[in-house]
């Protein structure tokens, strides 16, 4: 402290182009940083804090379902069963854990080639039921599905297979119909 | 007086290349008419032919050590494939252990459009079309009218260059270098590997080698292919990312018929285009994760980018692994 007063009592005396004005104005000038020449400043990486973010991060991964104490969940999902059922196909769960039939509107209109518009048809879209991850016989599959599908439709149920794609199509609109009678069978 | 045909000495390349098996089943059929006399490598091969050694029983039907599990889980109804382990440092081989295959990748119903749609890719993807034929305005003959308009019996024309005269300019043509580049989704890749894999798994073109490495000695290799029956066979031999194996590679490395290539290289088309597959027991972890990985995995949202926990084979801590980085 008293150094810097005996400094500034030079200062004050010093005449403003004089030989050391440079020196004394960087010492006392608030731009001008202080540093030192021997001191040098470095820095250490470190990957601890990292957790932090880790933590936030999302899992790329779907995972498996806990097990629970008593089946169905509330939403009323509930696990294939550990056992084989004894039918000569197998459905298994997509990569949600849920039943693979969904109820798509498949367009069947196209447009002949070089036609004015008034002659274009309009064709209502068909109204299909799929069910795909089908192993085994495809045939029996679409023969059961029709009957569970009876009671609730008004004409004589249609079924379709694609035997390549692995593939059953069921006409109309029967999405829960269809996971009641996977469910009911251990699928 | 009967003619007597010698036989010389073959180069034993040519030899194995042609189709030996035909030549062991005249040899053990008693074939060889008498006035032909044997020399050489022929007579070595014909009269003591090497019968490849085939596995006692199936490995499905007997308790043989099982020295790999799968990874995850295997769902019903189907169970592990499993599939005898080989040992390429052994001129014979010996059926002791036991492999267990995911059949999610071993075991699947293949989908043949799905195959010819990737090995189609695999070929167009990478072209370029170079192509180029010059229009009218490019050929840079004259801008003169050939005769005037009329007078001269002919036909009308304006120029020399025009696409009707014999070395004008090409009206439609193909104009510049054009890239047939297109992506398949991953779904469709998926299913043309696994369908691969299950061809080969099925029609018992698939060996699992533990360890994959062959001894340095001279004719080892041709000779533990023969006690194995493929030696006339194209074989892909496929071994871990950062090790390959030496003495198998030299061997290889003059043979038409015979690849090698890291895990980070399979793919369908190589894998249809060689009659075997060999996999070293060291990768099959790999490859079942990140297969299984990409059943399993969540869609995504817009495309793939490097903030999850758990991808395989990526350190969200690694600059130098993510995805998309700029």
């Amino acid at each position: 402290m008293l150094k810097h007063l005996r400094s500034f009592a030079k200062f004050s005396q010093l005449q403003p182009h004089g030989q050391n004005t440079s020196k004394m104005m960087k010492k006392f000038s608030s731009t001008v940083a202080q540093t030192d020449e021997k001191e040098s400043v470095g820095f250490v990486e470190s990957k601890e804090d990292f957790k932090w973010v880790e933590r936030l991060l999302p899992p790329s991964r779907i995972p498996n379902p806990p097990k629970h104490a008593a089946y169905p969940t509330p939403s009323g999902w509930f696990p294939p069963s550990e056992t084989l059922p004894d039918k000569p196909y197998y459905v298994s769960r997509n990569r949600y854990h849920l039943f693979p039939v969904t109820e798509i509107e498949e367009d069947i209109s196209f447009e002949p080639p070089n036609t004015p518009e008034d002659e274009v048809e309009v064709v209502e879209p068909q109204i299909l039921t799929t069910i795909t991850n089908i192993e085994g016989n495809l045939f029996e599959l679409a023969a059961d599905l029709q009957e569970a599908v009876r009671p609730y439709s008004e004409f004589d149920p249609v079924t379709s297979v694609d035997e390549a794609n692995c593939v059953v199509y069921v006409k109309g609109k029967y999405q829960h119909i269809i996971e009641d009678f996977l469910g009911r069978n251990g699928f | 007086m009967q003619k007597t045909l010698v036989i010389k000495a073959v180069s034993s390349r040519v030899f194995l290349a042609s189709s030996t098996n035909v030549r062991f089943a005249h040899a053990e059929a008693g074939i060889i008419p008498p006035n032909v006399i044997l020399t050489g490598i022929c007579k070595e091969k014909l009269l003591n032919p090497i019968s490849p050694e085939s596995p006692p029983q199936h490995p499905d039907e007997c308790t043989a050590a099982i020295v790999r599990n799968c990874n995850n889980n295997i769902q019903l109804p189907k169970s592990a494939v499993k599939k005898w382990v080989d040992n390429f440092s052994s001129l014979k081989p010996i059926f002791d252990e036991v492999a267990c295959l995911n059949p999610r990748l071993f075991d699947v119903h293949p989908k043949m459009d799905h195959l010819h749609q990737v090995v189609k890719w695999q070929k167009t993807y990478r072209e370029v079309d170079y192509a180029w034929t010059r229009t009218r305005a490019e050929i840079g003959k004259g801008k003169r009218k050939p005769w005037p308009q009329k007078g001269t019996g002919r036909k009308r024309q304006g120029s020399t260059n025009s696409p009707l005269w014999k070395g004008g300019g090409i009206a439609h043509g193909p104009r510049g270098p054009l890239s047939l580049f297109y992506k398949l989704s991953d779904e469709i890749l998926l299913s043309g590997l696994t369908s691969a894999l299950t061809i080969r798994s099925l029609q018992n073109d698939l060996i699992i080698a533990s360890p994959m490495e062959c001894l340095p000695e001279k004719d080892f290799f041709l000779k533990m292919l023969a006690n194995r029956g493929i030696e006339s066979n194209s074989i892909l031999f496929i071994h871990n990312d950062n090790d390959s194996p030496p003495a198998l590679g030299d061997a290889i490395e003059h043979s038409r018929t015979h690849s090698m290539m890291p895990l980070c290289a399979l793919n369908v088309y190589s894998i249809l285009k060689h009659d075997k597959l060999v996999l070293s027991m060291d990768i099959l972890d790999e490859l079942e994760d990140k297969l299984i990985w990409q059943f399993e995995r969540y869609d995504w949202h817009v495309k793939p980018h490097n903030f999850y926990k758990d991808m395989p084979g990526h350190k969200y801590g690694d600059r130098d692994s993510l995805i998309g980085a700029s």
